[in-house]
């Protein structure tokens, strides 16, 4: 039908007697309108909870990749199969050690000094 | 809010337009069922693209939105008089017997005959809410039984109903005959 012809048909069922429509029509269109409403609610707030879920996995995914990382790191270094990194690995190591032995003998040889200079000036042995 | 503003549009377009598009899609299928059917689609179409819809030209979308949906539901129907569009698209302006078809009178006697076929409780229960729009709850007080019964009646007689109209159409001849 053309717009025309609809048009015309609308003027002449317009200038004529209506029908009456059935009772409880509008009541009935208004609540279906409410279940539309209701169920496009629901799919959205069903996509957002999807999304965040989504979201989420990631994050997770991604922060155990960057532990499983920070662990894996130093320990390939040390059994990396690249012989330079190895012995600069072992050779920090060794510095550590050497550094923590001759720190705790310093202390034992200040201690031992200590003791020796409370000796001398002990004024039991001097009035002798 | 978008959708309650929506949905006030909507109710003001109901009440003003609902008696037109129920006699648009009525002259189409002459099924007071169907036509009821058509009418709440036209108008939740209305609905969904309410954004769409100019002000001013809510009587031309709705008149377009029913034309539409009539004519797919006459496809659907299958009726061996109906070949092709263009018997849709000649009838409601031209033929005068049509307009007489539609006084409000003929319609409600029609639909009475129809609700008198049923046999009881469904007759009586159709009658009352159909042709003198009762409420079920006013139903349900003269019958003596609870309004809940009373609902349940009614949609199992308008199921019926629905098929004695399909079943038998509402004028022989020229346009819609039933096809058994």
């Amino acid at each position: 039908m053309t717009g025309k012809e609809l048009e015309q048909l609308i003027n002449e069922i317009d200038s004529g007697p209506l029908l009456t429509a059935p009772i409880g029509l509008k009541e009935e269109i208004l609540a279906r309108a409410d279940k539309i409403d209701k169920r496009k609610e629901f799919s959205t707030r069903l996509k957002k909870r999807g999304e965040l879920i989504l979201y989420s996995l990631e994050v997770t995914a991604v922060t155990a990749a960057a532990v499983f990382l920070i662990i894996v790191s130093p320990l390939k270094n040390e059994f990396s199969t690249n012989r330079a990194e190895r012995e600069a690995t072992l050779f920090v190591k060794e510095e550590n050690i050497r550094k923590t032995f001759f720190d705790k003998a310093h202390k034992i040889v200040y201690l031992g000094d200590f003791m020796d200079n409370l000796e001398k000036d002990d004024p039991k042995e001097e009035r002798k | 809010m978008q959708q309650g503003g929506d949905k006030e549009r909507l109710s003001n377009l109901i009440n003003e337009y609902q008696n037109l598009i129920f006699t648009i899609c009525y002259r189409f299928t002459s099924d007071y069922f169907a036509s009821e059917d058509l009418t709440q689609d036209t108008f939740l179409s209305a609905y969904a693209h309410m954004s769409e819809i100019e002000v001013g030209k809510e009587k031309y979308y709705l008149a377009r939105v029913a034309n539409n949906k009539c004519i797919d539901y006459l496809r659907k129907r299958k009726h061996e008089t109906i070949q092709s569009d263009e018997d849709f698209s000649a009838i409601p302006a031209d033929l005068p017997d049509i307009h007489e078809k539609l006084e409000e009178e003929d319609v409600r006697e029609e639909l009475k005959q129809k609700c008198r076929k049923l046999k009881d409780p469904y007759g009586e229960v159709a009658y009352r809410y159909y042709y003198l729009e009762q409420t079920p709850e006013i139903i349900a007080a003269d019958l003596k039984k609870k309004t809940a019964t009373i609902k349940t009646q009614l949609y199992r007689a308008r199921d019926m109903l629905r098929k004695l109209y399909g079943k038998e159409g509402t004028y022989d001849g020229q346009r819609v005959r039933a096809v058994n």
